[in-house]
């Protein structure tokens, strides 16, 4: 509870200094909407040359980008202004407020920044998703929409946790950035996992699993809850964000500062 | 009047010399500071392959047994790695935090300083992301007739001189606002989508095809590598040749502009 008060308050404090300056708002927001229509404007193009790919209709693409700019938005609202300039505070010792604060460290360091404009992708992202369902003329069981959301949870968590692995490495080596990297083995969720080779699929479950934050949610949507998916997602959602907290104290543990 | 003459062009002479080895020294530094951050620059090679890379994992689906899908998305990775510009990140930085100033005061054209560090990055990241495009070029078996690619390297130089001076302009609007990674980010989108990344331009509806070949995007990404997999024949090479010409003088035109107009409304403090 009292972690989720100081997430409160630290999402305020950033929409409040987000709104200080109103134009970026609509800055992000064309851009947001340029992101979304170019996303189902390259659906589209395939979609001229062919009526389905692996397996996909177009309306269920819909559901699967929209899935996609939906979780694209909510990490660039809650991961990604933290753990941007981690390598910089690790080399900088500007973490060691991150350590001194009376709140595990971890939360403080990577979830207390946030940038409230990201979230306009994620509501783009939600209507995109219900115009895929529209098309299909799907109203999702209540299990597959609760599906959906709880797979889309752990979604944001796997994403904190890659996040968090990936930043953690600057403890060993301070200039050492994977942020670009991050972002380009991320765009692999912008299509369903099917269409990918084995080798790239399984890397792609289990090392890097994007199907657990794209593929598996749309297609709890499209085809309801299904428990061993949804049991697989929160498995690797635990490995990975055990993973990642014990990465995080094992790079504390030799991380030292002289803030001045 | 003769004398006066000869005078002039053995100036000019002397004067493009010494850009030319400026220009290179420009270079070979930059090359030499980002040798400290190679990892980063095989980062940004692999920002560039991915969405060629998804374009031709779902090309290859969707047509699987139309031949010139891989050699055309190969062609299109080898570009992307070939004219990556980062202006926004690099040249825009150094008007935010005031580092341009210095390049004001030197006795050389301030273009120097952004055309040498975009080569830098561009020669890290074709090292760098080489091994990748042969590896897809092995998995693929991706084959090309010479007469294609060497019809392309104009092309390709055309498309690497006008992505340059495309994101440098875009960069530039850094002297009017701090939202250059929005406008950058926007054009970047349209380069994707119209520029033959998202689906080769042949692929495309005609009307969405006409639209794309009136604009630049095609230039910087998709004509060299419709000509070096030879989806593109004849007339239509020297049309898309005399549009790419035409963009690159319309943004170098553009960029002198911006330019100009920025570095009057500019100002910085310290030192």
């Amino acid at each position: 509870m009292k972690m989720l008060r100081l997430f409160a308050v630290a999402f305020s404090l950033s929409l409040r200094q987000t709104f200080a300056y109103r134009l970026n708002f609509a800055f992000d927001a064309l851009l947001a909407l340029a992101t979304v229509t170019s996303f189902v404007a390259t659906i589209a193009l395939v979609f001229t040359q062919t009526g389905s790919l692996a397996g996909w209709s177009g309306a269920q693409m819909l559901v699967l980008l929209g899935t996609y700019a939906f979780m694209t938005g909510l990490r660039a609202t809650f991961v990604d202004p933290n753990v941007g300039a981690f390598a910089d505070h690790v080399r900088t010792g500007r973490l060691d407020p991150s350590l001194l604060q009376p709140a595990p460290s971890v939360v403080l360091a990577t979830c207390s920044t946030h940038a409230p404009l990201g979230l306009v992708q994620s509501a783009l992202g939600l209507g995109v998703v219900g115009l895929g369902l529209q098309q299909i003329h799907l109203v999702p069981t209540l299990l597959g929409g609760v599906g959906w959301l709880v797979l889309t949870v752990l979604g944001v968590l796997i994403g904190w946790a890659t996040s968090v692995l990936l930043a953690c490495l600057a403890f060993w080596a301070p200039k050492l950035s994977l942020g670009v990297l991050y972002d380009a083995v991320w765009t692999f969720g912008r299509y369903p996992v099917d269409v990918y080779t084995r080798p790239l699929r399984l890397l792609l479950t289990y090392l890097f699993p994007m199907a657990a934050v794209t593929t598996w949610p749309a297609r709890t949507l499209i085809d309801g809850l299904d428990p061993a998916r949804t049991a697989l997602g929160l498995g690797i959602t635990v490995v990975f964000v055990c993973a990642a907290v014990a990465v995080w104290h094992a790079g504390v543990r030799r991380y030292t500062g002289a803030t001045s | 009047m003769s004398c006066a003459s000869s005078i002039g062009v053995v100036a000019r002479t002397a004067r493009a010399r010494r850009l030319v080895r400026l220009g290179r020294l420009s270079v070979w530094r930059q090359i030499l500071g980002w040798a400290g951050a190679w990892w980063f620059a095989f980062t940004l090679a692999l920002g560039q392959a991915i969405v060629p890379l998804l374009g031709l994992v779902v090309w290859m689906r969707v047509l699987p047994s139309a031949s010139v899908i891989g050699p055309y998305y190969l062609a299109v990775m080898a570009v992307a790695l070939l004219t990556g510009s980062f202006e926004n990140h690099t040249f825009a930085q150094s008007i935010y935090s005031g580092d341009v100033a210095d390049e004001l005061l030197r006795p050389q054209p301030v273009a120097i300083g952004p055309l040498g560090e975009n080569l830098a990055i561009r020669v890290w990241m074709v090292l760098l992301g080489l091994p990748l495009v042969i590896g897809v070029a092995v998995s693929t078996r991706v084959t090309y007739d010479w007469r294609g690619v060497l019809l392309a390297v104009p092309a390709l130089m055309i498309a690497a001189l006008l992505r340059f001076l495309f994101t440098w302009t875009f960069a530039m609007a850094a002297f009017w606002t701090e939202r250059v990674h929005a406008a950058v980010g926007f054009v970047t989108l349209l380069i994707t989508l119209l520029g033959g990344s998202a689906a080769p331009l042949s692929l495309m509806p005609p009307l969405l095809r006409d639209v794309a070949n009136l604009l630049p995007f095609r230039a910087m990404l998709g004509l060299p590598a419709e000509i070096a997999a030879g989806t593109v024949a004849g007339g239509n090479i020297l049309t898309g040749y005399a549009a790419a010409v035409g963009w690159t003088a319309v943004f170098g035109v553009a960029a002198t502009a911006a330019w100009r107009a920025g570095v009057r409304r500019y100002t910085s403090v310290g030192g």
